[in-house]
C-alpha cells in the first residue's frame, strides 16, 4: 500500500482540499492500493509517506523528505489527476 | 454558504501590498470577533516563514492560520480586490481572497469542500472575479 501525504503550512485548510482531490483522482484513475491523509509541514520527514502532496510553493520542503508533487491549482481535480497519473506511472 | 455572512463579504480597490491584503481580508472576522486581532499577524508570519502558499489558484488565496494562532469561532469571510495583489516570490497574483477561521480541525471542513468545489470551475471564478458588489458577489457562494 502506497502512502501520499498531502501538507499546507497549517494543516488544516489547503491540505484538507489536496486529500479530497487526490482521492477523488485516484478514484478516477480506478487506483484503489494508496492511502490518502493530510497533515501539516512539520510531518514531513523521510518515511512519512511515498509520494508527498503540496503547492508548488512548498514543494522545494517535500523533496527533502521524499518523491513530491507540486501542484500550481490546489482546486483542480484535473492537474491533481494528471499528476498522479505521471507519479504512479499510470 | 452556511458559514458565511454577507457582513464579512467586500469588494476593495487596491491593496497597498500583500500584508496590507491580508489585513484588510481578516478585518470582517475580527470585526465579528470570529478571531483575534493577533490572527491576521500571525497568518503574515506563517507567509514570512514559508512563502505565498496561500496562493491556492491563480486568482486565487486562502488566508488562514491554526486555530490555535487565534482562531476564536469557525467562519469564511471573502474579499475581491479590483487589482491584483503580489506576493514575494511568485508569478500569480491573487485577487480573491477567501478567508477562513478554524476554531478546531474539523468544523470547517465542509465549507472548505464547498469553496473548493466552487472555484474548481473556471467559468464560475470568472464571474466572481467580475463581480461589483458584496452582495453580487455572496451570491456566488450561495
Amino acid at each position: 500500500m502506497k502512502k501520499i501525504l498531502c501538507f499546507c503550512g497549517s494543516g488544516l485548510g489547503t491540505s484538507f482540499v489536496m486529500e479530497m482531490n487526490a482521492k477523488k483522482a485516484l478514484a478516477a484513475l480506478g487506483v484503489t492500493d494508496v492511502e490518502v491523509g493530510h497533515s501539516t509541514i512539520d510531518d514531513v520527514m523521510l518515511g512519512a509517506a511515498d509520494i508527498f502532496l503540496c503547492g508548488s510553493d512548498l514543494k522545494h520542503i517535500g523533496e527533502k523528505a521524499g518523491k513530491t508533487i507540486g501542484l500550481d491549482n490546489m482546486v483542480s481535480v484535473a492537474e491533481m489527476t494528471e499528476k498522479l497519473k505521471e507519479a504512479l506511472g499510470l | 454558504m452556511e458559514l458565511l455572512k454577507l457582513e464579512n463579504v467586500q469588494v476593495c480597490e487596491r491593496a497597498a501590498d500583500w500584508r496590507d491584503a491580508i489585513r484588510t481580508a481578516v478585518r470582517p472576522l475580527e470585526r465579528g470577533g470570529y478571531v483575534e486581532p493577533r490572527y491576521k499577524e500571525e497568518i503574515i508570519a506563517n507567509l514570512e516563514r514559508l512563502g505565498p502558499y496561500i496562493v491556492i489558484a491563480e486568482n486565487v488565496a486562502l488566508p488562514h492560520a491554526r486555530p490555535e494562532q487565534g482562531a476564536i469561532k469557525t467562519q469564511l469571510g471573502v474579499t475581491l480586490f479590483r487589482e491584483p495583489v503580489r506576493f514575494d516570490g511568485k508569478e500569480t497574483p491573487a485577487r480573491l481572497f477567501v478567508t477562513l477561521a478554524a476554531q478546531d480541525a474539523d468544523s470547517h471542513l465542509d465549507a472548505l469542500v464547498a469553496v473548493s468545489e466552487l472555484l474548481d470551475q473556471p467559468e464560475k471564478v470568472e464571474q466572481i472575479l467580475a463581480a461589483e458588489d458584496a452582495q453580487t458577489l455572496y451570491d456566488h457562494f450561495q
